[in-house]
């Protein structure tokens, strides 16, 4: 259930601490100590420390699964805050490490280097929060999309992963180092209960609850079931799954518990609604992983995280819908279609190069048919059918009365999204869900 | 997902080794403490020592680490009297902090801290390191309280100040 109210409670809850933060570094310098050598530079070291680290804990809470804010919100939206938040924290954390060091050398005066290495020799904690640093800009790096690219997924998770250490060893140095600190208990109080709260979250949401759900469904691989030529479906069978509380829409992030694969979390949507005991998922065998899913033997335990996504029915704003999807984006949409209200004016367009390549073909036609919809499949190579404004308007005039829901590979989404934006749905009407994000 | 062992092996060393970097911490002596040289203290005061204690051998004025007097006066030879005060405990901000004075009839022939406590947080440790031998002189020279503090320690300084001038008073200057 998405809950908007508590969203915004969320970036107040945020604003305020910001807030509380800032004035706590600021109200703890005197202007003796600014007026000393280096003392306007220590200053705002100490600023951009506090300033940069609030940042990062935000970033964390970001993507750390809270059900409430990713219901109301959506997973992606959620990581495209937290990329947007990654500049400004890590540059805020490298000035605050510069600052620093270029203070202290001022006030002692000697250089930098040799500043430096006095800070890492003599002041406890120092060099694990150098380590913490060094991870830091690591993430940073192996993030900036140049280098992502040419990274395996996995490699960039584990150096993504490796954050939680960085963020634990740096902890230390900020409470029993931290001049802003000094005197100030309270202060020192509320830096505390920050960290334990992201810690907090951190390890209930973005790990228990996962953890107990797959624990409490059971869910275990029942048949894996070749749909089209890379295209198959895989069904689990589960415990008391009439109380998942899942949308049509929805997708999990999937952990098939064998020797290679356990280790990997996948996407995938639902492509039915569960019906007890069974769920299923279809996916398209493109990459190692889709692969080696094809040879999941039944029995296999399977940990998942969810349900994410708001590409749901509780984002509809009118009483008709457009589905449009290309290929596998089919999936989700065929969920959706389970669960939209009885009275709903739907209308499906499929593109695909064959009608092999369009999974579930035959439910699609049954649940549209049985609402009384309609179904438009363009089938055909891309130079021959082309999904255009013109060919959207010309299937459905009233298109700017409804809520268009569209699944595809990126390329498809951004066209069609834009195409729908130039028919004059407005774009609280448009829902989109991309695979490969 | 193969080099999982090595990768889970090298941050388990790394980590242990990080831990257990030793970092050699500045300290600040509370035993020693900032003397007029022999010369300047002036004529047979310099070699005074007092009555009682008599075993204590004979150690110029300016030798360091003496142990811990109470205020005490006259000496067997009649000399001028040396005495020595505490100043009052005064908390600056950082910590707290006390001032030992020694005096030589009129001449302030010593200055050291008696107590300090900084919270153990390193940075004003390494500040007051620093500062307290600067100020323990600026009080020599000064031979009162007025005594100009030390840039990047005001706190330090006007509480070595205050301290000071409390062990001052209670000499009677």
């Amino acid at each position: 259930m998405p809950r908007p109210g508590f969203v915004n409670v969320c970036a107040a809850a945020a604003g305020i601490g910001f807030g509380a933060v800032l004035a706590s570094v600021i109200t703890n310098e005197s202007r003796a100590a600014l007026a000393a050598p280096g003392g306007l530079l220590t200053a705002a070291g100490r600023l951009a420390a506090l300033t940069g680290t609030y940042l990062i804990l935000i970033m964390v809470v970001l993507v750390a699964r809270l059900p409430w804010l990713e219901q109301s919100v959506g997973q992606d939206q959620l990581i495209r805050w937290h990329r947007r938040l990654s500049g400004w924290a890590i540059s805020l954390i490298i000035a605050h490490v510069l600052l620093i060091t270029l203070g202290y050398a001022e006030a002692a005066q000697s250089t930098v280097v040799s500043e430096a290495w006095l800070l890492i020799r003599s002041y406890p904690d120092m060099l694990a929060a150098v380590v913490g640093f060094g991870l830091l800009l690591l993430a940073g790096i192996t993030s900036y999309r140049a280098v992502r690219r040419r990274l395996r997924y996995e490699t960039w998770w584990v150096v993504h992963l490796y954050l939680y250490l960085g963020l634990a060893l740096a902890f230390a140095h900020q409470i029993v180092t931290g001049v802003s600190f000094i005197d100030h208990p309270l202060v020192r109080a509320l830096w505390i209960a920050i960290w334990i709260s992201t810690a907090g979250l951190v390890l209930t949401c973005r790990f228990g609850l996962p953890a107990w759900r797959s624990l409490r469904y059971g869910l275990r691989v029942v048949e894996v079931r070749r749909e089209a030529a890379d295209v198959m479906s895989v069904i689990c069978r589960g415990r008391g799954l009439d109380k998942l509380p899942v949308s049509g829409g929805q997708f999990f992030l999937w952990r098939f518990l064998t020797r290679d694969l356990w280790w990997q979390a996948h996407p995938f949507s639902l492509s039915a609604l569960p019906q007890p005991p069974y769920v299923r998922i279809t996916v398209k065998g493109l990459g190692d992983a889709s692969r080696t899913m094809a040879s999941l033997r039944p029995g296999t335990p399977v940990a998942f995280e969810g349900p994410y996504g708001v590409f749901t029915d509780h984002a509809r704003l009118s009483d008709g819908v457009l589905l449009i999807a290309a290929g596998v984006g089919v999936t989700p949409l065929r969920a959706l279609l389970e669960d939209l209200p009885r009275d709903a004016d739907v209308v499906v367009i499929v593109r695909a190069s064959t009608v092999a390549d369009v999974p579930h073909r035959a439910e699609i036609a049954a649940l549209v048919d049985h609402r009384r919809g309609r179904l438009h499949e363009l089938i055909g190579s891309r130079h021959k059918v082309r999904l255009t404004a013109r060919t959207i308007r010309h299937l459905v005039p009233d298109i700017a009365a409804r809520d268009v829901y569209i699944c595809g590979p990126p390329g498809f989404g951004d066209e069609v999204a834009g195409a729908a934006q130039n028919l004059g749905v407005p774009d609280d009407q448009i829902h989109s869900e991309t695979f490969g994000f | 997902m193969k080099r999982a062992p090595i990768v889970i092996a090298g941050t388990v060393a790394g980590l242990v080794a990080v831990l257990e970097f030793h970092t050699t911490p500045v300290k600040l002596t509370l035993a020693g403490g900032s003397s007029l040289p022999s010369a300047v203290a002036g004529g047979a005061g310099a070699t005074t020592q007092p009555a009682s204690g008599g075993s204590t051998p004979a150690q110029p004025a300016s030798a360091e680490s003496t142990p811990a007097r109470h205020a005490q006066s006259g000496s067997a030879s009649g000399q001028t009297a040396v005495r020595t005060a505490t100043g009052e405990r005064v908390n600056y901000n950082f910590g707290v902090l006390s001032v030992r004075i020694t005096v030589s009839g009129s001449k302030i022939t010593k200055v050291g801290i008696a107590y300090l406590d900084d919270s153990g947080n390193p940075r004003s440790q390494f500040i007051d390191q620093e500062a307290i031998p600067i100020l323990e002189q600026q009080a020599l020279q000064a031979q009162s309280a007025s005594i100009q503090g030390v840039s990047g320690a005001s706190y330090t300084s006007a509480g070595f100040e205050q301290s000071l001038q409390s062990a001052l008073h209670s000499l009677g200057k």
